[in-house]
């Protein structure tokens, strides 16, 4: 196999993958090409069709290949409630979890200004105006970094002028978690957010 | 295992590197500003990743000769300042400023000082615009851009109380007949260069810093500054 192979050029392709290094990809390549050829053409479609057409969601900007997402364009979800997320694996978590009805609103990140990610790539405008649409409670739904507690300030100022309320989920103990185990950052937050009984 | 020293850091900026690694700028008391890869900062195994955040005081051990060292242990020095609220996104704009100005391996132990007061005075959720300045001023000190306040950098005669001054990037404050936009008391310039920073004082500090770090941004603006625009405060 020389270096510009094909086959050596479709092993360096897949180690964009995360968490796929030079022998992972080595042994995905040559099981597609000595096992399944029909499995890597259909990927090889796919991948193909959704790198062109997958965009983001006009209303909450999550990925679709949609004009509007399918999420937003259910009229049966409840529509006073938008929980603003990072990414749309969160969407996904809390759609899994079953416990929240109402829509969502994507950030595709947090605020990271040596990034270069400002309010404007994290979409506010877009959030904003989303926001204007029946919209009486914004849930932040962000990461408990840093970077995530300044995200969730910095919307809490822009959003609260339109007299939407905005709240913040809690963090705390994981279920089932014993209180030594967990680290002091954690504690102290579960703490803070206590709740009378 | 290679020879590793110990540094006392805040890091400045990580992204995600490889697998379960980070990719941090560190300012460190010992050695200034330099890059270094903490490995198993990320992922649940080292119990490390609650540690690599910003705003708080690290013990890095470093090891490696080249440009980019690796952190073999992170501890923390003790617990990490509190920032939240508007002192959060004041401290991400301190960090985009040190990382934008600071050379790599400039070692700048009283500035390192400076930059742990203003977390603490950030993390006990003082909102303070004249701590920020002061820090801005002791940056642009360290970094050989310091502000001369009480002396008239065109004809060298001490400021005058009574004189109306404007400010020169780079070269300092001249006497000014006014008409000049920008123009500033010479009373208020000889109580900043006797540490009196008034309220009064605030604009003529901004102006000055923000003129002076210009150059320093070489024509690029930070991009935290869009944090704090069209907001009230
Ligand atoms: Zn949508």
């Amino acid at each position: 196999m020389s270096d510009s192979s094909l086959i050596t050029q479709l092993t360096d392709a897949f180690r964009c993958l995360p968490g796929v290094g030079p022998k992972t990809a080595q042994r995905m390549v040559l099981h597609l090409l000595e096992r399944d050829r029909d499995g890597g053409r259909r990927l090889a479609s796919k991948l193909a069709l959704a790198m062109e057409a997958v965009g983001n969601c006009e209303s909450c900007r999550n990925l679709t290949e949609a004009t509007v997402c399918e999420i937003c364009c259910d009229p049966r979800r409840e529509a006073r409630t938008l929980c603003v997320v990072e990414t749309p694996a969160d969407v996904l978590a809390i759609e899994h979890s079953g416990s929240y009805r109402g829509y969502y609103f994507v950030l595709m990140g947090c605020l990271s200004p040596i990034d270069g990610i400002g309010p404007a790539e994290i979409g506010i405008d877009a959030l904003l105006k989303r926001c204007q649409k029946s919209i009486e409670e914004v849930i932040l739904a962000v990461g408990s970094t840093i970077e995530g507690e300044a995200t969730a300030h910095y919307i809490s100022e822009v959003v609260k002028p339109l007299g939407v309320q905005v709240s913040r989920i809690a963090h705390g103990i994981p279920l089932g978690g014993e209180l030594e185990f967990v680290d002091g950052g954690t504690l102290s937050h579960a703490l803070q957010g206590r709740k009378i009984l | 295992m290679p020879e590793s020293v110990t540094h006392r850091a805040y890091i400045l900026h990580a992204r995600r590197y490889r697998d379960t690694s980070l990719l941090a700028d560190i300012f460190t008391l010992e050695e200034g500003r330099y890059s270094v890869v903490i490995r198993g900062a990320r992922g649940g195994k080292s119990g490390r990743q609650g540690l690599a955040q910003l705003f708080s005081p690290l013990l890095v051990s470093v090891f490696g000769r080249g440009e980019l060292k690796t952190a073999g242990a992170i501890e923390a020095a003790r617990a990490g300042y509190r920032l939240a609220g508007e002192n959060l996104l004041i401290g991400m704009y301190v960090n985009e400023l040190l990382y934008r100005v600071l050379g790599k391996y400039e070692k700048l132990p009283h500035l390192y000082t400076q930059y742990e007061l203003l977390l603490e005075e950030l993390g006990q959720g003082h909102f303070a615009p004249i701590q920020i300045r002061r820090f801005e001023l002791s940056l642009l000190a360290s970094l050989g851009y310091g502000i001369t306040f009480d002396v008239d950098a065109e004809s060298g005669e001490p400021i005058d109380a009574n004189g109306q001054y404007h400010f020169i990037a780079e070269q300092g404050f001249q006497r000014t007949e006014g008409g000049i936009n920008e123009s500033f008391s010479g009373r208020h310039l000889i109580s900043i260069a006797s540490g009196e920073y008034g309220v009064a004082c605030e604009p003529l500090l901004k102006h000055v810093v923000r003129k002076s770090l210009r150059p320093l941004l070489g024509g690029k603006p930070l991009n935290s500054r869009a944090l704090f625009e069209g907001r009230a405060g």
